[in-house]
């Protein structure tokens, strides 16, 4: 079912590439147990059922239950480290402020200063100069 | 009386220990006064916060999640939303909403304080933004904001202490295309340290800000004001909810009932008494209170109790671009804002505007979600060339609509009900009004247009969403008429002298600008003025009994209980 969410590419992994099945269902519930039942239960109901044909009236008529169902299977995807290779993301890791503010640069605030005050005058609003 | 003992008797006490709580406990220690603090929550714990786990999108939402019924932690209380098209979002913890808050530290507008006499809707403000913006610029220092001065959006005055943060590559291509539309952009202020600030560090843009900020340097009240209050000698109470007010025979309030941890019952005495427990907990807490001369809730006179509730309907718009703009990182926070459409054009059909703010759209997992992308197909063959098309490569329009105050929108006790201690849980009746609809579409089609002059190749327009009710404001009104407003301009209750509301609720209109600025101004000029009038100021008695007794107050004890002196 996981592979009918994320198939496999020419470039990049299918779910069960990415063992969302096994070992990344064991992390996304180790850290998301409320996450749990609502997924036995998806489980249980797709029992028998064609993958394809299950998923996509999951969609259609229980959509909470779809977006756990991807929760978990994008959850466990995107954890795998080749995947986040694969799409060059690092997580969110620490990018320091650069020291020079970019919004001096080509001269992009004058344009906005030139075209003067924007805000409504009230009987006491002071003016800018 | 509840069987517990009687703690001591502070100066004033505080009922709720977010950012009103915050800069108003300041403002009286700073004045030499005995300050006790209840608050039903905990610190926040950040070991909890993820942003630098693989996990961290997939648990961000569960410990940080803005939705105490999703929440559920100890200290939450459930909120019947049944009845609303919005659910209400706040954090119960020292700190408050700051500990969850995307830190957009917006002031209001000249205009947003006479929308009466400037559009016929609404009520005024019995105060100006000339009278505010002095505590603007002084509680922009307390919380380290970052921003510029010079926005031409707002009268001249001093900025914020700290640099802006960085546009980046997508607010460039916004602000360029901004200027070629004419159109107002500015670097956005945050409450956001862009460098160390007091007990802030400067923040690296890991665009977590709102799940945990593991930095530190975020403005949250319980990193920039609880340790230096605590510090000061003020009195903080964790795990401390409050049942009631109790009142004396004179309608005064002699002091708070609250329950702890264990489930046991306490009386905390207090001659001084201020709420600020947010547009829901403030009414909740009165409506808990009644008595035989206020049978529909303490403070109700005017019936306005819980009314008028207003939350900022809120719309989002994502462009797509062929260019990287590293948009999983940034300020989140907000990189610029648009204040273009903000004031009244009645030939848009509606009054009023909105602020945007351009934000980036996080990692991976955040580009599945139907929140913002809808139900733009993501699944299946196009999963990984979507994967591509949005990661780093999408820029989000944030867009806050002013709510205008409706009577029917409101906070009510539910009769059904119970948080974990047996009380009764708020409900919230809200719809959105004709006017929002109209002004969302508006923006929405604007923000839009930004977006594809700035280069996006498509937009998608977020679906609307329940949980955007970060903003809770207006259920106990400002005013100057007792019969029309509940607190006057300084927060005082028109019906118990000794019972004052200083935090959002208190405002007669909603702007349309994230509210934590003025809340926080707003706080502390009534604080200030609240220890101008305990050293300096007549007492006077409860409303209720100066109608009564025909000649005023001259009782000496009931002075004792009004000023603690």
């Amino acid at each position: 079912m996981a592979d009918v969410l994320i198939p496999a590419s020419a470039d990049f992994l299918s779910a069960s590439e990415a063992a969302v099945a096994a070992e990344g269902l064991d992390q996304v519930l180790a850290v998301r147990p409320d996450l749990e039942s609502g997924l036995k239960q998806t489980l249980h109901s797709a029992k028998d059922r064609n993958p394809t044909n299950f998923v996509g009236e999951l969609q259609t008529k229980d959509p909470d239950g779809f977006a756990e169902l991807a929760e978990v299977v994008a959850g466990a995807y995107f954890m795998n480290a080749m995947v986040r290779a694969g799409i060059g993301y690092h997580g969110q890791v620490p990018r320091p402020i650069e020291s020079r503010p970019d919004y001096l640069d080509e001269g992009l605030l004058q344009s906005v200063i030139d075209r003067g005050p924007i805000y409504r005058r009230t009987p006491r609003t002071k003016q800018h100069p | 009386m509840p069987s517990s003992q009687m703690n001591t008797e502070p100066d004033i006490l505080i009922i709720g220990a977010g950012p009103t709580g915050a800069v108003a406990a300041k403002c009286f220690a700073e004045a030499g006064m005995h300050v006790s603090v209840l608050e039903q929550g905990d610190w926040p714990d950040y070991s909890k916060a993820r942003a630098d786990h693989p996990d961290f999108e997939l648990t961000a939402g569960r410990y940080w999640s803005g939705n105490p019924n999703r929440r559920r932690a100890p200290a939450d209380y459930p909120i019947n939303d049944s009845e609303s098209d919005i659910s209400a979002v706040l954090y119960n913890a020292v700190g408050g909403g700051t500990v969850i808050y995307a830190a957009h530290w917006q002031r209001n507008m000249p205009s947003d304080f006479c929308v009466r006499t400037l559009d016929g809707v609404g009520d005024d403000w019995p105060l100006t933004y000339e009278d505010l913006q002095p505590y603007y610029e002084r509680v922009e220092l307390e919380f380290g904001v970052s921003g510029l001065a010079g926005d031409p959006a707002f009268p001249p005055g001093k900025g914020p202490p700290l640099p802006a943060g960085p546009l980046g590559p997508m607010g460039r291509r916004v602000a360029k295309a901004h200027n070629q539309l004419g159109w107002h952009w500015w670097p956005a202020p945050n409450a956001i340290a862009t460098r160390a600030y007091g007990p802030l560090k400067p923040c690296t843009q890991r665009a977590t800000c709102m799940w945990g900020c593991v930095e530190g340097a975020k403005a949250s009240v319980d990193r920039t004001h609880w340790p230096q209050n605590i510090r000061r000698g003020v009195e903080l109470i964790t795990g401390a909810r409050v049942r009631r007010l109790e009142v004396n025979h004179r309608g005064l309030v002699t002091g708070a009932v609250y329950v702890d941890r264990d489930g046991v019952d306490h009386f905390q005495k207090a001659s001084l008494t201020v709420l600020a427990a947010g547009g829901i907990g403030t009414p909740r807490i009165l409506l808990l209170s009644p008595s035989s001369k206020s049978p529909d809730g303490l403070a109700n006179s005017s019936g306005l109790v819980g009314r008028r509730l207003m939350m900022h309907p809120f719309g989002t718009v994502v462009g797509l671009f062929q260019e990287d703009l590293g948009s999983t990182h940034g300020l989140w926070g907000q990189h610029l804002h648009c204040l273009q459409f903000y004031e009244t054009d009645t030939s848009r059909g509606f009054v009023r505007g909105a602020k945007w703010g351009l934000q980036p759209t996080g990692g991976p997992l955040s580009m599945t979600r139907s929140y913002p992308w809808g139900d733009n197909p993501i699944w299946g063959s196009a999963f990984h060339t979507e994967i591509r098309k949005r990661l780093g490569h999408s820029a989000m329009w944030g867009i806050i609509c002013e709510d205008l105050p409706d009577e029917q929108n409101r906070v009510v006790l539910d009769p059904v009900l119970r948080d974990s201690n047996g009380i009764p849980a708020p409900k919230i009746i809200y719809r959105m009004s004709e006017n929002s609809g109209r002004l969302l579409q508006f923006h929405l089609a604007r923000a839009r247009e930004s977006l594809e002059a700035a280069g996006a190749y498509e937009t998608v327009v977020a679906p609307l969403i329940r949980e955007t009710g970060w903003h809770l404001l207006g259920t106990t009104k400002m005013g100057n008429n007792p019969d029309h407003a509940v607190v006057d301009a300084w927060g005082r209750c028109h019906d118990v002298s000794n019972l004052y509301i200083f935090d959002g609720s208190i405002w007669p209109s909603s702007s349309g600008m994230n509210p934590t600025a003025t809340i926080a101004a707003m706080a502390l000029r009534c604080a200030e003025h609240l220890v101008g009038e305990r050293r300096h100021h007549e007492p006077r008695c409860s409303r209720a009994i100066y109608s009564r007794r025909l000649g005023g107050c001259s009782d000496p004890g009931e002075r004792r209980l009004s000023f603690g002196q």
